[in-house]
């Protein structure tokens, strides 16, 4: 999946950060850049078709809801389905980078 | 959690999703604390990227339909002559094949309209053809046929018979009206898996001689007789004179299997029976016809306790599944017509794919600015295939147009031996089948040019204004269009060859200037005693009329005839009787029939007028009278036929006469003089046949005899046919074949040139620049031409030669719809490439000769 998908990692990254709790496009972002030590910065064009392909796939479910400061946002929730699939894409995800990680020792 | 499933999400609106951007970009402003703007630019281009959002939703195929659609719509109406040219060639095929199809589903996939249709099947005996020649007969002896068959032996789970599956029956109470009667056994329709509607089935008690008549009505007669009331049980019609009670009504849609009945009445064998049944039976599940046809030798085989066989020919057990029983032999020629057809369907295939490379390579700049414009290339070939699509629909909706056309000629020429063909209509099934052609044509011929766009780079739609040269495809395609043509035009040079050994066969008797007529009379008003004399006067009526130069009365005539089989002859006052199982026709003639037909009589004598009163006498046909006396001179020898009681001096014998059609071999004939006090064969029935030989023009013959009838009787319906036609109708088949894949081979000839011509006014036109040059350098225009005529030549040859292979397999095909003429005949093939050589050069001469006058001046401007 994720050697063949290159937004496979965007969207493993989406669904990891949802594992932490419903949050909005902003906030996915926002988590991804710091979690990651400001090491990925996500390409916010791509993010948006990308939650947007996730929510049609059912692996999240969105929903308008008001923020702390008053602001309507979309929120997203990460579903039974999106789950399962989280788990594949972080098995062949890790495997890959194993994988390259040893290549990279090798070499 | 995840409670809207996998397949229907919502789609947010556009609006959510601008909406959803907008929080986005001020929640970034507020939290890295810049302007909106630069949080905004951070997101990228955000038109771009809400379309992409878009895109996820839109079921994406959907919303590019519309638009190819609407893109097409305007590059037609901006190159009407392409696209027309593409509808119209398409719509041809369509059209041809939609026609075609509907005349065939009912003979090879529509189902039969009866319970568990597939293990069906007719058995029996299987008796040379007699009535029609293409139809096999698989008949069963009614005398024995209790005996060998009740109850039902294995392998089947039930056996039933017809006697006769529809004569003539007349009601005769107020509103007379004339009906087709069919007479079956009392499990008829329960061996089929039909019931009645209302009342009841036949019973047995009803299916023994002397039991009260009793019928079985249809729908439409129920509906148009009795209002469709379901008190009609128990009434009674007077059915020919009888009155009958009306115990049941069919289903709407029921048909008698082959034949049609308006009626069913119980059919009341007995064991003197000397009629042939048709019988069906259902086969246990698993039983293969093959199986079936073994199981049932010993039963045909075993010695009959009731019935004499001598001479009994060898007759082979026959099981028939039911479809085959019905359409015959017709499915061959049904699945030959549908080859035929999908034979042109392709060639209309391939000349529109030539027609839309021709037009790609025009639309080469186009396509780059598209592309240059970000169209993908996926997305170009998926327009290319849209685009294909819907000149395809377009040209389905006008062959459906064109099939109901072409339908009604072809059902108004079609040989009335192809059953139900005048039920086909344009129906349901036909529109799906028209509309799922269509789309596959759509995608076929679109599938070449997209490709072409999937294969080519983006950087090659700019390089040069003309096209990147693909004349080999389009050589090839044009090749293979030849190769299907040369198939078609082999097909019917074979079958016009057919038609014309047909028409030349000498069929023994002479058929212009007579005119026939059939008299039934109705039996309620003629009782069997006046028949006679009222056929009398008739035959005397007409004698008187002006121009008629022979007259004659009979039982049938030429070229149809009642040909009984299992008659008992005797010979020579012996009273044994010889049940000949061989069909003969038997016919009562007055004297003026050998006249009449012009057959001559070979030896002995004709009958005369005087002897109608005398003695008893009969004229055998060559091969009756071997039959009847192996090595023997037959004249002056007695013969007791068919159960008679008189005696009958053979006083002659008659040249053989082809009473079944050119392809068939003569059956034997029986002629019986027509005496005064009464006819044999006319006492079985109600009929008389009429024919005179005229010196006038045949239509002023109809209209004498039809009112010399009306003088007599005004009430009277007659038939009256002109034997020239009805001689034509034992070619019908043929000489629609031939006429059909005829028009066929010309459609496709047609094309296959177009589709040369086109081709090769490209060439000429794409090697303009070059042939100036050449001719400016001394060439002379002569060989530019010949250039020209040579290159298509080559191409010619090829196709001629890959079509020569392909027709040598296919018209094995047809080789059973030949007649003395081998599927190599040689002048009939060289007639077919000598057409396809005359017509293809004749479609390059214009090309060529536009190569020869190409001026070098302006050829050399042309190109800048």
């Amino acid at each position: 999946m994720a050697q063949e998908n290159p937004q496979a990692a965007l969207e493993l990254l989406i669904l990891k950060t949802l594992t932490a709790g419903p949050n909005h496009g902003f906030g996915i972002a926002l988590h991804i850049e710091e979690a990651s030590s400001a090491l990925l910065r996500v390409e916010e064009g791509s993010l948006y078709p990308a939650l947007h392909r996730l929510d049609k796939a059912g692996f999240i479910d969105a929903e308008w809801t008001v923020t702390e400061n008053g602001r309507r946002a979309r929120v997203y929730r990460l579903t039974k389905d999106g789950r399962k699939r989280l788990k594949e894409i972080e098995e062949s995800w890790t495997t890959l980078a194993e994988g390259v990680k040893r290549v990279l020792r090798w070499a | 959690m995840g409670m809207k499933g996998r397949w229907f999400r919502r789609r947010p609106s556009d609006d959510e999703m601008r909406e959803e951007l907008e929080a986005h970009v001020a929640m970034r402003a507020e939290h890295d604390g810049v302007d909106e703007a630069a949080a905004r630019r951070r997101l990228g281009n955000i038109l771009h990227t809400r379309e992409s959002m878009r895109r996820v939703w839109i079921a994406q195929w959907c919303d590019a339909l519309r638009q190819d659609a609407h893109y097409t719509w305007r590059s037609w109406r901006r190159r009407p002559a392409f696209a027309m040219s593409v509808v119209l060639v398409l719509a041809l095929g369509l059209g041809a094949s939609t026609a075609m199809f509907s005349a065939v589903d009912r003979i090879l996939f529509r189902p039969l309209p009866y319970g568990d249709a597939d293990r069906l099947v007719n058995f029996g005996m299987a008796f040379p053809g007699v009535e029609r020649p293409d139809q096999s007969h698989v008949l069963l002896h009614a005398g024995d046929y209790p005996e060998r068959w009740k109850p039902a032996p294995e392998p089947f789970t039930a056996v039933t018979t017809t006697a006769d599956a529809g004569h003539t029956c007349d009601v005769t109470e107020q509103q007379p009206e004339r009906l087709l009667c069919a007479d079956v056994e009392s499990n008829f329709l329960q061996t089929f898996g039909v019931r009645v509607v209302v009342g009841r089935d036949l019973a047995p008690e009803d299916d023994v001689r002397g039991a009260p008549p009793v019928a079985i009505i249809s729908d439409p007669v129920w509906r148009r007789r009795f209002g469709a009331d379901p008190g009609v049980i128990g009434r009674t019609i007077d059915l020919n004179g009888k009155r009958t009670r009306v115990i049941g009504v069919l289903p709407a849609g029921f048909a008698v299997p082959g034949g049609k009945a308006d009626i069913l009445e119980p059919q009341q064998l007995s064991p003197s029976d000397g009629r042939l049944l048709v019988a069906f039976g259902r086969l246990k599940s698993g039983v293969t016809p093959e199986q079936a046809e073994a199981a049932i030798a010993s039963i045909i085989d075993a010695p009959s306790k009731s019935t004499n066989n001598l001479r009994s020919a060898p007759y082979r057990p026959r099981v028939v599944p039911l479809r085959q029983y019905l359409v015959g032999d017709t499915s061959r020629l049904a699945w030959l017509l549908l080859g035929a057809v999908g034979g042109l369907m392709l060639i209309a295939c391939v000349n529109v794919v030539n027609l839309i490379l021709a037009r790609m390579a025009v639309r080469n700049r186009e396509f780059a600015v598209r592309s240059a414009l970000g169209a993908g290339r996926a997305r170009l070939a998926r327009l290319a295939i849209t685009e294909s699509v819907l000149l395809a629909l377009a040209a389905g909706a006008i062959g459906l147009l064109l099939a109901a056309a072409a339908l009604r000629v072809f059902v108004r020429l079609a040989p009335s031996s192809i059953p139900e063909i005048d039920q086909a209509s344009l129906d349901m099934r036909v529109f799906i089948v028209a509309g799922v052609l269509a789309l596959a044509a759509g995608i076929a011929v679109g599938i070449w040019p997209a490709l072409s766009v999937l294969r080519r780079r983006a950087l090659h739609y700019g390089s040069r204004a003309t096209a990147p040269a693909r004349p080999r495809t389009r050589f090839t395609l044009v090749t293979a269009q030849i190769a299907l043509t040369v198939a078609l035009l082999a097909g019917s040079a074979l079958l016009l060859r057919t038609l014309w050994n047909l028409v030349a066969v000498p069929l023994g008797y002479q058929s212009e200037r007579v005119v026939t007529m059939t008299v039934i009379p109705n039996v309620a008003r003629y009782a069997a005693d006046v028949r006679g004399p009222f056929f009398e006067r008739v035959l005397e009526h007409i004698r008187e009329i002006h121009g008629t130069s022979a007259a004659t009365m009979s039982s049938a005539a030429p070229p149809n005839g009642v040909a009984l089989a299992g008659m008992n002859f005797a010979i020579d006052h012996q009273r044994a009787p010889l049940a000949l199982r061989s069909p003969i026709r038997l016919r009562d003639v007055t004297p003026g029939y050998f006249q009449t037909f012009g057959i001559p009589i070979l030896r002995g004598r004709a009958f005369v007028e005087a002897h109608r009163t005398g003695q008893p006498a009969i004229i055998l046909s060559e091969s009756a009278a071997k039959i009847l006396f192996p090595g023997q001179d037959p004249l002056g020898h007695t013969v007791l036929a068919g159960g008679g009681k008189d005696w009958a001096e053979v006083v002659g014998i008659a040249r053989e006469i082809r009473n079944t059609g050119p392809t068939e071999e003569p059956a034997p004939e029986i002629y019986t003089l027509w005496r005064r006090n009464g006819s044999s064969v006319a006492a079985f029935s109600n009929m008389a046949f009429f024919a005179v030989r005229t010196q006038a023009r045949t239509s002023d013959a109809v209209a004498f005899l039809k009112q010399a009838v009306a003088d007599l009787d005004p009430q009277l319906p007659v038939t009256i046919r002109i034997l020239d036609d009805e001689v034509a109708r034992l070619t019908e088949r043929p000489r629609f074949l031939a006429w059909l894949l005829s028009a066929f081979a010309g459609l496709a000839l047609l094309l296959a040139a177009t589709g040369l011509y086109a081709v090769a006014s490209y060439l000429v036109t794409q090697r303009t620049r070059d042939l100036g040059v050449r001719i400016a350098l001394g060439a002379a225009p002569g060989d530019m031409a010949r250039d020209v005529i040579t290159e298509a030549g080559r191409w010619i040859a090829v196709g001629g030669a890959g079509g020569a292979l392909l027709a040598w397999m296919t018209t094995r095909a047809i080789e059973s719809q030949l007649f003395e003429v081998a599927a190599a005949d040689p002048v009939s093939w060289a007639a077919a490439l000598a057409v396809l050589g005359v017509a293809l050069l004749a479609a390059v001469v214009q090309p060529a000769a536009r190569a020869a006058h190409v001026n070098p001046i302006v050829a050399l401007q042309a190109d800048e």
